[in-house]
């Protein structure tokens, strides 16, 4: 089954940003994996894979949470509620725990990465 | 294949009166329509009026003959050609003496035509008459334009209503004994429109149960049911309709039971029962060759899912939901059940601020994963039994399946969603606006043209 129209829409716009974006089909879910992200200058490595995990209802079914690997630390430690570890298509992913209201009419694959940006930098 | 115009009342609206102005002489306009397959159904949904705006739309007028300009017919094939629709002309009839279809010159002209537009604009061309009466038709398909198919029903929603102008049902008028109160009740005009209605129900629980007991016994033509699930557990058998003890032992499904009960009343409906998922090709198809579906499920996820697809193909939609709220002593806080009805003219429950995109995911989620958020808080209410009891069950059923008769009658639907409370004795009225920023705005009236992503 192939991903839903708009979530292909959403990847397309983040590639047109200049990302590299794959999605890992496991119907109903779709793995998107951003690739070589590059992270603000506080956190190590450097850059990371982050993944999302959108479905088939997408965008009516919320994005919700983010996953990195290999894993990110701040001066050393995991940031607040990203200390926990989930197997996903044969690797071992960094969750980060944070969550908001999604709204299907405003929010995308791009406004959930950017959420993700700015908690980033308040963390630091 | 049978043949269904669905067209939005305020679309309707503008056109009728276009027509009746001219009157005497002929007039005529375009309508473009997107569609979709069912089973049954090819299903048109109307989603542009073109109106003749300039004096030079017409080649030809008067009372006894109309014929478009060659420049206003190419821009309403460009038009349809942008779009992607099928192309609807519709001419008047006005004088008493035309008849009420198509003439042999209509037909013949309308062939014509088709053989030439409906390749080119890829979709099939219908052909409308219209008269202060009736309204008849003819689809022509792209892939043999030149016999006309009849166009079997053409139905306007909205303004709380859904109005059947041109099809003949199951039903052929006569008011037997066993309507007797029922017409003394609604009358003999909405008594008509019942037992010619086709309905799907989406949920065969507690609530979609006896609902289709209740529409079967007021004589609808036509019952599709659906619903994934079997009797797994000794609850089901209080609250399912036609239930016995041995569906528990014997895990039936709940669509076979409600078919088994319901044939078994010998009322004259007839009862489909899909045990299957709404959110799947067989539900979409069966939404599609639907007069009107009533959503009877306590997911998000499916009624997001029916959400989708009454805006794309102006499906009359009744949404039921209830809920028995509990204080931190076990007292009964309240029975809140809310009644929605989805129309063209009415937000969807994404505007109206019902669907939880969070509880969509939660539901979607593989069980291990959702047993893993729950134990961690991050979700609740998912996948556990919901507090119920028969009596809040069959009142929700009940106000759906009024909800029901009032789109089916002329006075219509005047709240399009109210919160009826029977604990705490309150009725409430929300707003059913449409928000122009809703993702809604998306499928409002595209037919086929969008995915709805099945399970």
């Amino acid at each position: 089954m192939p991903p839903p129209a708009r979530l292909l829409a959403d990847v397309e716009a983040l590639a047109a940003d200049g990302h590299s974006v794959t999605i890992v089909e496991e119907h109903p879910r779709y793995f998107v994996i951003i690739q070589g992200l590059a992270l603000p200058s506080l956190y190590e490595p450097e850059t990371t894979d982050l993944m999302v995990i959108a479905d088939y209802q997408y965008p009516l079914s919320a994005l919700d949470m983010y996953w990195a690997c290999p894993a990110v630390r701040i001066n050393g430690a995991f940031p607040q509620g990203a200390d926990q570890f989930s197997d996903f298509i044969d690797r071992k992913w960094q969750r980060w725990s944070w969550h908001y209201t999604w709204n299907p009419s405003v929010h995308s694959l791009r406004s959930h990465l950017e959420v993700f940006f700015d908690r980033l930098d308040h963390a630091s | 294949m049978k043949y269904r115009l669905t067209i939005p009342s305020d679309l309707w609206l503008r056109l009728d009166s276009h027509l009746q102005s001219s009157a005497p002489e002929e007039d005529g306009a375009f309508v473009l329509a997107r569609s979709g397959l069912g089973q049954v159904f090819h299903r048109f949904v109307g989603h542009e009026l073109l109106l003749p705006a300039t004096s030079n739309a017409w080649e030809a007028r008067g009372k006894h003959q109309l014929r478009p300009s060659g420049r206003w017919l190419s821009a309403a094939i460009g038009a349809a050609i942008e779009t992607n629709s099928a192309l609807v002309f519709i001419h008047s009839h006005p004088h008493p003496d035309h008849p009420a279809q198509l003439s042999p010159i209509d037909q013949a002209t309308s062939s014509e035509w088709a053989r030439s537009i409906a390749p080119t604009i890829d979709n099939p061309l219908l052909s409308l008459v219209w008269t202060p009466r009736s309204v008849n038709g003819l689809v022509f398909d792209p892939r043999n334009s030149a016999i006309g198919n009849r166009l079997d029903v053409i139905e306007v929603v909205g303004a709380g209503r859904r109005i059947v102008v041109s099809g003949t049902g199951a039903f052929l008028g006569q008011t037997a004994a066993v309507d007797d109160r029922q017409v003394r009740a609604v009358g003999f005009e909405t008594n008509i429109a019942l037992r010619d209605l086709t309905v799907t129900i989406v949920g065969a629980g507690g609530t979609g149960s006896p609902l289709a007991e209740q529409l079967t016994r007021m004589g609808i033509a036509s019952i599709t049911i659906l619903d994934p699930e079997v009797v797994d557990s000794e609850s089901n058998i209080r609250r399912l309709s036609g239930s016995r003890w041995s569906d528990y032992t014997e895990s039936t499904p709940k669509t076979a039971i409600a078919t088994r009960h319901l044939m078994g009343l010998q009322l004259g409906t007839n009862v489909t029962g899909l045990n299957q998922d709404v959110r799947s090709e067989a539900g979409v198809s069966a939404l599609i060759d639907s007069d009107i579906a009533v959503v009877a499920t306590d997911t998000h996820s499916s009624r997001a899912f029916v959400n989708q697809v009454a805006y794309q193909y102006w499906l009359p939609v009744v949404d039921v939901g209830l809920v028995v709220g509990t204080t931190m002593t076990g007292d009964v806080s309240g029975m809140p059940i809310e009644v929605r009805t989805l129309l063209p003219d009415t937000g969807c429950l994404l505007c109206r601020g019902t669907l939880d995109a969070r509880q969509i995911r939660a539901e979607n989620l593989p069980i291990e994963e959702l047993t893993d958020e729950m134990d961690r808080g991050y979700v609740q209410g998912v996948g556990g039994p919901a507090a119920s009891i028969t009596s809040l069950n069959v009142l929700a059923a009940s106000l759906a399946a009024l909800t029901v008769v009032q789109l089916a009658s002329r006075q219509g639907v005047t709240e399009p969603h109210i919160l009826v409370d029977p604990w705490q004795l309150y009725v409430q009225r929300f707003d059913a606006q449409v928000d122009p920023d809703c993702l809604c705005s998306q499928w409002r009236g595209q037919g086929g043209n969008v995915q709805v992503p099945p399970l």
